[in-house]
């Protein structure tokens, strides 16, 4: 590691041509298959992958995650000093001993670079802590740890193909020697030669070293670096030359290649790398095209098709185009409340055709996301938000159709808002189109046992949002029967308690397939009881006439509670067997919200029972 | 206020919805605590007493009712719901009966299990074969004698009918075994000059697979008389006259109706990953005179008439030995909470669908009752 980072800092800043890229596209980089987290991926995923993990965004100083992979790949050099590392809690510097910059929330390698023995030995001794004992700053080290590692293993990656003073073999009585016919400037130029190098440093060591002419000086020390390189470099992050059955990083394909020849490959990563740093557009287009068509034939595990819905699906950003959407929509609602009758017209129509543009954006994005998975897009926390945010999108997107009334726009698209805000941060932990794990390998059951649970919490969920509009109605309108609000309230807190029934139950099933037990009171199938038991109480309850429309509107923000609870709460315990979901950092948050909807409830119960004159129902 | 009118109003109040939503609560009240105290306690130790009892007093120095309890008092409340509510519309009574029915199969299947289920497992080397089952985390004592012959006769005493100060006599022998001292959870010291272990009580784990128990125990014949400490899975040797006496605690075995013979074991892993894609073991079961290849994968168990094997557990040995260990489940309830399941489904999808239909139709609220 101390090696690859010496050798690192030594490589030759500004050598290459580094003009100004505002006119060169990395585009056709994208499309490079590349084996990362057990799936072939395009470029571009692994791109976006690796940008959030180093620098938690997606765009980093207004370039795009291929822009970023392409210098981090073929210049380096001019990575060293940029403000790259997201670091959110300076004590987290203070821990490494490292002074946090006032005002500054990422830092460069360079930043690093000097303190890296000294980082190295906190790590470890983090390592020997067993990780359920380690605190949230000492995760959040060993991060920061491997992002500098993927960093530093990135940027070294091709550095075969890099221009080096001590592979430099310019001087022709040397060159013929080695029997070259041009110049030599790299580890892999110089490879094929190696042979014939090895020759001359024998007939060297007899020698003193004293007596080493400059040329015999030159051939020990290329030798030398040679052989460390090839027996320091360990990177294997850069899986981009396929084989039938396996894939390899650049310098494992060089080690195993016994002629000392650089492979087709090779030369033509070489290729890429020139036009790169020589800003040759077309050569670049060509040789990344060449290389694209090379390694499709070789995987025959890829779909063609797959891999191009997965380059259209980053660049399209369906769920964030949604996102940005469901805001307008929001500012939309609200104008319909203030505005008089022409306007509200002309409001309406807008939101009925923004709202439809959404949910075929969604949709779309969710069948991309089924297509390039292969599977039901459930099997991650992240997944299940945006499942949920669609299943309430899509069904109730046909009520507001009909109705039109400006409440269920604002709850429409406010939930489609806040359930995409929250799958967009969970979505920045890195690439979200993940492997599952051994046991939830199953489609059946992720179709079904998963779909239904996830369906039922989104008819909770939203029965919750509508008690809510329901309740502040009712309180401001107290003259204006609410009674289609109430229907819809009980019709959605009802199917949502159909299907978490249906899906705990289905759940119990594939345990009983799986693991030979119906029922483990693991922390989520509790959740998901919780759930059942919670809407039980609050149907009984109201057809016993206990309360009203108004606390059952009530009882539905409790139903709300539990399935955040549910859905959040079990997975902040970290034990049991839904291991997918173990998160951190999320308990404050939950539990302001959960403070914030019990205030809600008591408020409203408080001025249903100070004002009984007015007939709330 | 007569008996039967008394007798009324305790049954009106038994049936109550109110009771229900008691009870309902109750047990979320439940959930809530042994879910959190899961992270604490271990699952076994939390469902031991909080899930599977009817009082439990562990906590908090107060006696509470178990979730049996509860369970009960909602099966009482139910069945006096419907009985008050018999006068319903045939359609909604058929409903709730089939609902509620469904609720009563899912608690019998659930103390049935408790009584009949047993959970075990058998650990195999590709080429071996096995005809008994190992406890996860129950013990027995095994004793056997020493012989020259293939097969030997092995005694065992399950740990949990052993009794302390209890005195056992060694079939076949006049020696007199007593439980000087039982330890559920233990270490041991050993040092060069005792021959036995210094054993020391520690508080249960909360995983009970690394629970050590241990025993000290007495022999005495009829001139000599002996003091044996028993840790860990070793076997400890006692004399006795023209012999020696095997004792060992161990995992309890379980014989099995068949035999299984592990072919082979594979892990796949995704490309390029240490993520594991499927575990899964080729066997051959034999049961009497018949041998029959299968194939057992995760999520693809192996069902033979009560008994369930499941792909559990996959080991690789530095030697390249894989090992694959098979849970065991015998369950002669099996199909119960499926049955309850189906029921559950189908009386709820219909009570939903009439709910929808009849909310829509605009009819007043106490018709939803």
């Amino acid at each position: 590691m101390i090696y690859l980072l010496i050798c690192f800092l030594l490589s030759p800043q500004g050598h290459t041509q580094t003009s100004s890229q505002s006119f060169f596209s990395s585009q056709a980089f994208e499309s490079i298959p590349i084996l990362d987290e057990g799936r072939y991926k395009p470029m571009i995923s692994f791109a976006q992958s690796t940008l959030l993990k180093i620098s938690g965004t997606k765009r980093w100083k207004k370039k795009t995650a291929i822009e970023f992979m392409c210098q981090l790949l073929f210049e380096p050099e001019n990575l060293i000093n940029e403000q790259l590392f997201l670091i959110k809690d300076k004590d987290i510097l203070r821990s490494l001993g490292l002074p946090p910059i006032k005002n500054q929330k990422r830092y460069s390698f360079s930043f690093f670079s000097d303190h890296i023995e000294h980082i190295q030995k906190v790590v470890q001794t983090i390592l020997d802590i067993a990780p359920s004992q380690r605190t949230i700053r000492e995760k959040q080290i060993l991060q920061l740890w491997s992002s500098i590692q993927l960093f530093i293993h990135l940027s070294f990656s091709l550095q075969h193909l890099n221009p080096m003073p001590f592979f430099t073999i310019k001087d022709p009585q040397l060159l013929n020697q080695i029997q070259a016919k041009s110049p030599i400037y790299t580890y892999q130029e110089i490879r094929p030669f190696i042979p014939k190098i090895k020759d001359l440093a024998k007939k060297v060591h007899t020698k003193s070293t004293q007596n080493w002419s400059e040329n015999e000086n030159k051939i020990m020390t290329s030798l030398f670096q040679y052989t460390q390189w090839t027996q320091q470099q360990k990177n294997h992050i850069l899986l981009i030359c396929h084989k039938k059955g396996h894939s390899l990083s650049p310098w494992q394909k060089m080690a195993q290649n016994t002629t000392y020849q650089p492979s087709l490959e090779l030369l033509t990563l070489q290729h890429i790398q020139l036009a790169y740093q020589q800003q040759n557009q077309k050569e670049f287009n060509k040789a990344c095209h060449s290389f694209y068509l090379n390694a499709i034939q070789k995987i025959q595990s890829i779909k063609k098709r797959r891999f191009q819905v997965e380059i259209f699906y980053h660049h399209f950003q369906p769920f964030r185009l949604t996102q940005h959407i469901f805001l307008c929509l929001i500012f939309i609602s609200i104008g319909l409340f203030i505005s008089f009758k022409f306007g509200k017209n002309i409001l309406t129509i807008t939101f009925l055709i923004l709202s439809s543009l959404t949910v075929l954006i969604y949709t779309s994005g969710i069948i991309g996301r089924i297509f390039i998975l292969a599977r039901p897009p459930v099997s991650t926390l992240y997944e299940t938000f945006l499942f949920v945010g669609w299943v309430i999108s899509f069904f109730s997107f046909f009520i507001i159709v009909k109705r039109r009334t400006p409440d269920l726009f604002l709850a429409w698209s406010g939930t489609g808002l806040i359930l995409q805000t929250i799958a967009h941060y969970y979505g920045l932990e890195g690439d979200t189109f993940k492997t599952v794990e051994a046991v939830l390998n199953n489609n059946f059951w992720l179709a079904t046992h998963v779909l239904a649970v996830t369906t039922g919490y989104a008819g909770c969920f939203f029965a919750g949002i509508l008690g809510h509009i329901y309740t502040i109605k009712e309180y401001c309108q107290p003259q204006k029967k609410q009674d289609f609000l109430f229907k819809l309230t009980t019709a959605t807190l009802f199917i949502g308690w159909f299907f978490v029934s249906l899906g705990t139950l289905l759940g119990g099933v594939w345990a009983d397939q799986s693991w030979g037990r119906f029922w483990g009171w693991d922390p989520k199938e509790n959740g998901a009881l919780m759930i059942i038991l919670t809407t039980a109480i609050i149907f009984h309850l109201y057809w016993d006439q206990t309360y009203q429309k108004r606390g059952f509107a009530l009882g539905t923000i409790v139903v709300l509670m539990s399935v955040l609870i549910a859905w959040f709460g079990t997975n902040l315990l970290g034990v049991g067997l839904h291991s997918y979901g173990f998160t951190s950092g999320t308990a404050i948050k939950l539990g302001l919200t959960l403070l914030f909807e019990i205030f809600f409830i008591f408020i409203f119960a408080f001025i249903h029972k100070k004002n009984p004159q007015k007939k709330y129902v | 206020m007569t008996l039967k009118s008394s007798l009324k109003k305790v049954f009106v109040h038994l049936g109550s919805l109110k009771l229900t939503a008691f009870c309902l609560g109750y047990i979320i009240i439940l959930i809530i605590l042994g879910t959190v105290l899961q992270a604490q306690y271990g699952i076994f130790i939390v469902q031991e007493k909080i899930f599977k009892s009817w009082i439990c007093q562990n906590w908090l120095n107060i006696p509470f009712f178990g979730l049996y309890s509860m369970m009960s008092l909602l099966l009482i409340n139910v069945t006096c719901g419907l009985f008050l509510r018999r006068n319903l519309p045939k359609k909604r009574i058929l409903s709730l009966i089939f609902i509620h029915g469904s609720l009563f199969l899912f608690c019998l299947s659930g103390l049935l299990k408790n009584l009949w289920t047993k959970e075990t497992h058998i650990t195999l080397k590709e080429g071996e074969s096995i005809n008994y089952s190992i406890s996860y985390y129950k013990y027995e004592l095994a004793i056997w004698e020493n012989n020259e012959q293939s097969e030997r006769e092995i005694r065992s005493l399950k740990l949990d009918d052993i009794k302390q100060n209890q005195t056992y006599t060694i079939p076949n022998t006049s020696i007199k075994m007593k439980i000087q001292t039982q330890f559920s959870n233990s270490t041991a010291s050993s040092s060069q000059m005792a021959s036995n272990y210094t054993l020391n009580r520690v508080p249960i784990h909360k995983n009970p697979e690394k629970n050590i128990p241990a025993l000290i125990v007495s022999f005495n014949n009829d001139n000599n008389s002996s003091v044996l400490h028993l840790y860990g899975l070793d076997p400890q040797a006692q004399k006795i006259p023209h012999s020696s006496l095997y004792i060992q605690l161990r995992h309890q075995h379980h014989p099995l109706p068949f035999t299984v013979e592990l072919k082979d074991v594979q892990r796949e892993l995704y490309p390029n990953s240490s993520q594991p894609k499927t575990y899964q073991s080729q066997i051959i079961h034999q049961h009497k005179q018949f041998f029959q290849p299968v194939l057992i994968k995760m999520n693809h168990p192996f069902h033979f008439k009560n008994w369930t094997l499941y792909q559990s557990g996959y080991e690789k040995k530095d030697s390249g030995e894989e090992i694959s260990t098979l849970a065991l489940v015998y369950d002669p309830s099996k199909s119960l909470p499926y049955g309850a399941s189906l029921l559950f489904i189908c009386s709820f999808l219909s009570s939903l669908f009439f709910r929808l239909k009849n909310l829509f139709k605009r009819k007043k609220a106490k018709d939803y009752k």
